[in-house]
């Protein structure tokens, strides 16, 4: 009995920060076709943020306030992928040379970071911003057109590239060499008393992660259902020049999704932080959850990426739970089940196979 | 929408009404390929205007880069002024809100967004200002097209060929453009709705839509325009009214089978 609440309140929990992460991941690749590796990152990045404004020791600010400037930080982040990692290699309705952008940006973040760095580690992150440079220059230069003369995902392959170095190695570094380099905590959102039920404790925080989280889901569920921001989403995913042929303009849609995919990873961050501590491990650990369990339920599937999720906590929390050395088989049996899924169901549970255009 | 053109002389001052497109000496290249080799033409407020050719002569080209559709290694020369201004390089969700709607060759309807979905799309940059107008709007374009009512709740993707050339005409509608372009709407269409199609563009002239139309069913398209052109190899080689270019022997030679 124990066990099974243990394992429920943690597939509860830890699902919904996934379904946050995985919502954002889901957004980005239904308006670009790209999918964003550097969503693992940003969510790290936010934590140490969130870390600097909330504690005594640095700005120490109402953790409340600390929670909604991080989500501001997380829309930035997110966007910056988009601006360095994404649009810098082609732009996605037009052919132009963006090279300058991505001059542009390396010298911006040279400038900050010499403001910023202590002189002695310096030379540190001037190589590793130099790595990230030549690693974004060699994306940008095996990136090619596609021959529909706008980003195609599918021929322009240099996004893998930098996503992934944005989001694993530069953004994360960055923050730790600029913030702290050791595990953090986050003071909880909500104090209070915990129930506790068959010895298992539900501290109000826990409740906190899940009802923050199926309201944003809800929230973001209405919008792209409802709405004619909702309806341009769908436009863009499906058809962006035919989109554009509509007067949407097809560029911001793009940047928001981005930067709404930012503030999912940042509002994750912040919630998760009280239960996983904030740490740069959490950038492979959440990414590798999130993207199984975006492609569990079917990449673009909404619906699949939220049942994902859960599916992806709950055999986490009950190998970890029931299996001797739980923790060590936990990851080896998730991705049998993804391959066993994958197997009988090619598109994932909810993926479609696009309907044919005529 | 008017606009005075200031005369040195005083006295010489008048109402300069523009057209509603002119193209002057509109060149374009796809890296070393020619598409367009110096295009001129007219559209004024109210007219049908039809461009005929054969297949890869540049028509969709031209549409193309009225609407500021950007592809790859495309160059543009020349000017592509609407109301007297000039509108080409111009990005084209901007140039839409001008009030140009563009039914792209192949109708391009969103095939996972239902009927209604799609006629609201249409409508996307009106939804701001106008939003009470819309549904009228959407309530005329089913009276119009029943079979568009009644699949309002359907993803676009299962309508038929003629069904979805219907709502990509609809959808363009829906702007309420001050310009109709359409691109080959009896693409890969039967006959019968072939027919069907045209009639409906009869009977947007009709109500005073100005239209500009590429197409290769020259016989049809000839019968419902005001004037034609027709267009080789990235010129226009050949222009007047509809009916002298149907009895044209060189436009009977080439395009009509005769």
């Amino acid at each position: 009995m124990g066990d099974l609440v243990q394992i429920l309140i943690a597939t509860a929990t830890t699902g919904s920060t996934i379904a946050l992460i995985a919502l954002g991941i889901n957004i980005v690749f239904a308006t670009t076709r790209v999918v964003n590796f550097a969503q693992g990152g940003i969510v790290v990045a936010a934590g140490y943020i969130a870390f600097v404004f909330s504690s005594p020791a640095h700005v120490g600010m109402n953790v409340w306030l600390a929670f909604g400037l991080t989500t501001l930080a997380g829309i930035l982040l997110g966007i910056f992928v988009d601006l360095w990692g994404v649009s810098a290699l082609g732009g996605y309705d037009r052919n132009e040379n963006r090279s300058w952008l991505i001059i542009t940006l390396s010298v911006a973040a040279l400038a900050l970071f010499w403001l910023l760095i202590p002189s002695s580690t310096f030379t540190k992150i001037l190589a590793m911003v130099a790595v990230a440079g030549i690693i974004v220059g060699v994306a940008y230069g095996i990136a090619r057109p596609s021959p529909l003369g706008k980003f195609d995902p599918a021929t322009n392959v240099g996004w893998i590239i930098t996503t992934f170095a944005l989001g694993m190695f530069f953004i994360p570094n960055i923050v730790t060499r600029a913030i702290s380099n050791s595990p953090e905590k986050i003071p909880e959102l909500v104090g209070g008393k915990a129930i506790t039920i068959a010895g298992q404790a539900i501290t109000p925080s826990d409740l906190l992660i899940v009802g923050m989280s199926i309201a944003l889901l809800v929230a973001i569920e209405l919008v792209m259902s409802r709405t004619m921001l909702g309806r341009a989403f769908h436009a863009v995913s499906q058809d962006p020049t035919t989109a554009s042929l509509m007067g949407i303009n097809t560029g911001s849609i793009v940047i928001i999704a981005f930067g709404l995919a930012g503030a999912l990873g940042a509002i994750a961050s912040v919630l998760i932080a009280p239960k996983l501590f904030v740490k740069l491990d959490n950038s492979i650990t959440l990414s590798i959850w999130a993207l199984v369990a975006v492609v569990l339920g079917g990449l673009g599937s909404t619906k699949g990426a939220v049942v994902g999720a859960y599916l992806v906590a709950l055999i986490t929390a009950a190998v970890t739970t029931l299996a001797p050395d739980g923790d060590k088989w936990a990851q080896p049996v998730l991705f049998l089940g993804l391959l066993v899924i994958l197997r009988v169901r090619p598109t994932g549970l909810f993926g479609r196979v696009a309907v044919e255009k005529v | 929408m008017t606009y005075t053109q200031e005369w040195p002389i005083e006295t010489m001052q008048e109402q300069y009404e523009p057209p509603l497109l002119e193209i002057v000496d509109l060149r374009v290249w796809y890296g070393a390929a020619t598409a367009l080799k110096g295009v001129d033409f007219i559209v004024e407020r109210g007219e049908v205007v039809v461009i005929i050719g054969s297949n890869g002569a540049g028509q969709t080209t031209i549409m193309k880069t009225i609407s500021g559709v950007v592809e790859l290694r495309k160059t543009v020369e020349g000017q592509v002024l609407f109301y007297g201004t000039d509108i080409a390089g111009q990005q084209t969700h901007k140039i839409q809100q001008l009030g140009i709607s563009h039914v792209p060759e192949g109708r391009r309807i969103f095939p996972e967004s239902t009927v209604e979905e799609n006629l609201m799309l249409g409508a996307y940059t009106r939804f701001k200002r106008e939003r009470g107008a819309i549904a009228g709007d959407l309530d005329a374009i089913f009276d119009r097209f029943p079979v568009l009512g009644e699949r309002r709740k359907r993803p676009a993707g299962y309508l038929s060929g003629g069904e979805q050339q219907m709502l990509a005409i609809g959808r363009a509608l829906m702007s309420r453009p001050f310009l109709l372009l359409l691109d080959e709407p009896s693409l890969g269409l039967a006959p019968l709705i072939v027919a069907d199609v045209f009639e409906i563009i009869k009977e947007l002239a009709a109500g005073g839509t100005t239209i500009l139309l590429v197409e290769q069913m020259a016989n049809m398209a000839l019968e419902i325009a005001d004037r034609a052109y027709v267009l080789e190899t990235g010129e226009i080689t050949l222009e007047g009214t509809g009916a002298q270019l149907l009895e044209d022997p060189r436009v009977k030679e080439a395009y009509l089978g005769a």
